[in-house]
């Protein structure tokens, strides 16, 4: 098996003039947690949404696995978008039949447990939840996955600090054993405690990667530091 | 996985196919009544009619016409609802799980096609059927029932009717026309929809209707000169024939060609487009 679960070499996209990468070179290893981090439209969510499938290269090659982007992909893939991507006329069960009928990997009993612990009525409508409470139930679907790759673009973004404790709690505890977690962020502070490595990029492109937890001793301060200081005049 | 795909895409539409069934079924009751009422009256109004006589079956006559246009335009909601829903699961935030999940696009696409021509085949059946009851209902309730069982005027004697080889091919005709025209209609739109989602990311919806209105104009204006062009063509080489059918059978081949051939194109393009140019942005 390749030490590296996704591999992209000279990986671009442009949105007609504007180009959103610009030939990144990155590899991400198997079994870690890894902050990709950067400044608002620093082409972070691209590169993710490049790995999950919903956007198409323009140029460059991108695997995981080993295997092109695709429907083998996707199967031990599993995406938390920055936004909410359930049908809000669905009940919080159907959502979690909708997941056990597509995903191979999902537990079922262990989504069931999460949200019942979470106090969440699996009889009631999406669209009665708070927003709040429907990020946490799209969460525990995506983290009740036995996925190789986890993909969480933003999932602290725009919640209450109570919330962001349990969503890295609920993200550090049911994470797959050997799985890698890639939690696309600006919001450091947060996360910089739960980090193995960390990938800064800016503009497209890839500006530094290293080991988040020896960044204290490298760098004489926190990775919350650090990247204020890369990105002070930006 | 297409089965599973298939039983979730009908579970979301008929989520509001029942709710539209149930109005079909209160309308056609409406009609049914206003029909006999409206039979009724008219047929037992004498030439001396009072004004408010005349009102009255002026309102009922009314009423059934409103009931018969809504009947006829539940059809056309039901395809407005089946297209919303297939832009919210392939281009709006709902499409981030659609097109996440292990499926290829190619069953995304023929899941939703055959659920989308299924439901409008059903409602246009359900709707013709319900026209149908009121136009029955209007018929019997302006015969006079008393004179069914005497005895009728010797009537002259009519040839029986045959089932010519012609016309039985024309019928054939008509029928596939029908089918392919409601895949085909289906295809154009999520064809449509599909290229707007390509060419923005912003006012997904205004474009996603332009797309949709400026396709179908382009398309009936190609269709019906490829139609014209091959009549003539077809027609020429045919009127040396003695079938009498062989106008229409002609015409009617050339229509179905031209309606397999832009579907087999318009579902090609679609999923091309959701397999290379996918861009959720």
């Amino acid at each position: 098996m390749d030490e590296f679960i996704v591999k992209a070499s000279a990986l671009s996209k442009s949105y007609g003039t504007i180009l959103a990468l610009d030939g990144v070179d990155l590899s991400l290893p198997r079994g870690k947690i890894i902050g990709f981090l950067g400044p608002n439209g620093s082409g972070k969510t691209t590169f993710v949404k490049i790995l999950a499938g919903l956007l198409t290269k323009t140029a460059g090659e991108v695997i995981i696995d080993d295997k092109e982007i695709g429907v083998e992909t996707k199967a031990i893939v599993s995406y938390l978008p920055e936004r909410t991507y359930l049908n809000p006329s669905q009940r919080v069960s159907d959502c979690v039949d909708f997941f056990s009928d597509f995903y191979a990997d999902f537990d079922a009993e262990r989504a069931i447990s999460m949200l019942k612990d979470l106090g969440v009525d699996l009889d009631a409508k999406l669209k009665t939840l708070s927003k709040g409470t429907k990020e946490k139930v799209q969460l525990v679907l995506v983290m009740a996955r036995r996925a190789q790759l986890y993909l969480l673009d933003e999932p602290i973004a725009g919640v209450d600090p109570a919330a962001r404790e349990y969503i890295l709690d609920t993200i550090i505890k049911n994470h797959a054993q050997g799985a890698t977690i890639l939690i696309s962020t600006h919001l450091i502070a947060d996360i910089q405690g739960v980090l193995d490595e960390y990938v800064l990029i800016y503009n497209g492109h890839i500006v530094e990667k290293g080991d988040a937890r020896a960044i204290e001793s490298e760098k004489g301060m926190s990775l919350d530091a650090y990247f204020r200081e890369v990105f002070r005049y930006v | 996985m297409f089965k599973k795909l298939f039983k979730h895409d009908l579970k979301s539409v008929i989520r509001f196919i029942v709710p539209i069934l149930l109005v079909l079924v209160a309308l056609t009751l409406v009609g049914a009544i206003d029909a006999i009422a409206l039979g009724r009256v008219a047929t037992s109004m004498s030439e001396d009619a009072s004004f408010l006589d005349i009102m009255l079956v002026m309102m009922t006559y009314f009423l059934l016409l409103l009931v018969i246009i809504a009947i006829g335009a539940i059809a056309s909601v039901v395809q407005i609802l089946v297209l919303v829903n297939y832009y919210k699961s392939t281009v709006s935030d709902e499409a981030y799980l659609t097109f996440t999940l292990p499926v290829k696009p190619r069953d995304i696409l023929i899941s939703k096609l055959l659920n989308s021509s299924l439901w409008s085949i059903v409602m246009t059946i359900a709707s013709a059927i319900s026209i149908g009851i009121i136009v029955v209902c209007l018929g019997l309730s302006t015969i006079d029932l008393s004179n069914i069982f005497l005895p009728s005027e010797p009537s002259i004697p009519s040839e029986p009717f045959v089932l010519e080889p012609g016309m039985v091919v024309v019928l054939i005709l008509m029928l596939l026309i029908g089918i392919a025209y409601f895949f085909n209609s289906q295809l154009l739109y999520f064809m449509s929809i599909t290229f707007s989602s390509t060419i923005t990311r912003k006012h997904k919806v205004l474009s996603a209707i332009g797309c949709v209105i400026g396709a179908n104009a382009i398309y009936g204006i190609l269709s019906n000169v490829i139609f014209t062009i091959c009549s003539v063509i077809g027609l020429g080489a045919g009127t040396s024939s003695s079938n009498p059918y062989t106008v229409i059978i002609v015409a009617l081949s050339i229509m179905l060609a031209i309606l397999v051939a832009s579907s087999i194109f318009f579902f090609l393009a679609t999923k091309y487009m959701l397999e290379k140019k996918l861009n959720l942005a």
